[in-house]
């Protein structure tokens, strides 16, 4: 069985869902490390380290009170701003922050070389994972449809994409930035025209990570539906080539 | 007679394969060719989807999770409070980002939504032809024709 393993495979899936390698552009990756720490390497399938280095974002930004300092210095309240910061943690965050935006770049830079040397192997590609507990598959869908779902609660867009472990520890995340910003109740007291109240329930802290990991879900969700078109194609060509490749059909008779 | 039949990469494809195929006509008698729908050089350029609009969809969403946070921040000192202005920078900036980017390549050119992937090419009596053009238009052909010597037998 182990040496029908392809040198490099394309796509590999399990219980948890599919990952596959995909052609990123580096600066894109760099960008969403910045925007959230971790969904750079969530983009080049670094899953593990991804979700350590979000876990890190949300706990050291909070002791370090990243996101209110970002709030009161929009605001331009630059004395609060400088009050609020604890120096005890800002300055390992900051290390940390910009060796993850590097360390995701310089990934994308060897995947895309990676993808390239794999797309010429042409090795045959696993499309389906049946297991007791779970049956994932690549299969054709239209891009926005999980980009929609994304956009109403982060997660869901992942779920549809059969990344099942991504979209549960997204969703669990999404729920508990929903907790601790109080955003829906926020939406309420907006909707029915109390905005100051509205305004003053809302916690700067928490609410500050909330448009990284939207847009972040959104955008993957729709990156993911592409790439797994693609491997759709190349598998199903593939297939043809095989099972035609004796046709006897003349086209001249 | 050869049945000819345009298709998307699909599962109805595969369906419509595998029922001619149970229905008789041996597999033999296909000939099934993937077509590539951009030039090859494509693959090769790294770092460029091949996909219409991912490239804006791209800068857009960077653009508007930026403004997002920008606006979420300023959303708090502002008449309409953090809510709305995240949201409306968050809208603005992609439309924004995606805006720009496509002003930026306006010489490519779109293409059309459905696209002739795959190409199936079936030898078969004339008497098969009529069965074999209703099953491909019922699993999605984009089009289907057949050798002239059939045209009478071309189903309504």
């Amino acid at each position: 069985m182990k040496h029908n393993q392809p040198r490099r495979p394309l796509v590999a899936i399990d219980i948890l869902g599919v990952s596959a390698l995909h052609p990123l552009s580096p600066i894109i990756v760099a960008w969403w490390s910045a925007a959230f720490p971790g969904f750079g390497h969530y983009l080049v399938n670094q899953y593990l380290l991804g979700t350590i280095l979000t876990l890190l974002e949300v706990i050291i930004n909070t002791l370090a009170h990243v996101n209110e300092a970002i709030v009161y210095s929009f605001s331009g309240e630059f004395d609060l701003a400088k009050a609020v910061v604890q120096p005890k943690w800002a300055l390992g965050y900051i290390i940390i922050y910009f060796y993850t935006i590097w360390d995701s770049y310089r990934s994308a830079l060897a995947q895309n070389k990676l993808y390239q040397l794999t797309l010429l192997d042409n090795e045959r590609i696993q499309t389906t994972f049946l297991h007791p507990w779970a049956f994932q598959y690549i299969e054709k869908k239209n891009p926005l449809t999980p980009a929609v779902y994304s956009f109403l609660f982060p997660g869901l867009g992942q779920l549809y994409n059969h990344q099942t472990g991504l979209a549960l520890w997204a969703m669990l995340w999404w729920w508990i930035h929903l907790i601790m910003s109080n955003v829906h109740e926020s939406l309420f007291y907006l909707l029915i025209g109390n905005i100051e109240t509205s305004i003053s329930i809302l916690k700067p802290q928490w609410l500050l990570f909330m448009p990284s990991i939207w847009g972040g879900s959104i955008y993957y969700a729709y990156l993911t539906a592409l790439e797994h078109n693609r491997l759709f194609r190349r598998e199903q060509s593939q297939y043809f080539a095989e099972c035609y490749r004796d046709s006897e059909v003349r086209i001249f008779p | 007679m050869l049945v000819i039949g345009n298709f998307e990469h699909s599962i109805e494809l595969e369906q419509v394969l595998a029922i001619l195929e149970n229905g008789g006509i041996s597999r033999q008698r296909f000939l099934v060719i993937s077509m590539d729908t951009d030039p090859p050089s494509a693959l090769q350029y790294l770092g460029s989807p091949l996909d219409r609009h991912s490239r804006g969809v791209e800068a857009g969403m960077a653009v508007a999770t930026a403004a997002s946070v920008v606006g979420t921040s300023c959303g708090f000192i502002l008449a309409w409070g953090p809510i709305f202005c995240g949201l409306a920078a968050a809208l603005i900036g992609f439309v924004v980002g995606f805006g720009l980017y496509r002003l930026l390549n306006k010489g490519t050119h779109p293409k059309p939504e459905k696209l002739p992937e795959v190409t199936v090419i079936i030898q078969c009596l004339e008497d098969q032809s009529a069965l074999i053009i209703d099953t491909m238009w019922q699993y999605r052909a984009l089009s289907v024709g057949c050798t002239p010597e059939s045209v009478n037998n071309i189903s309504p």
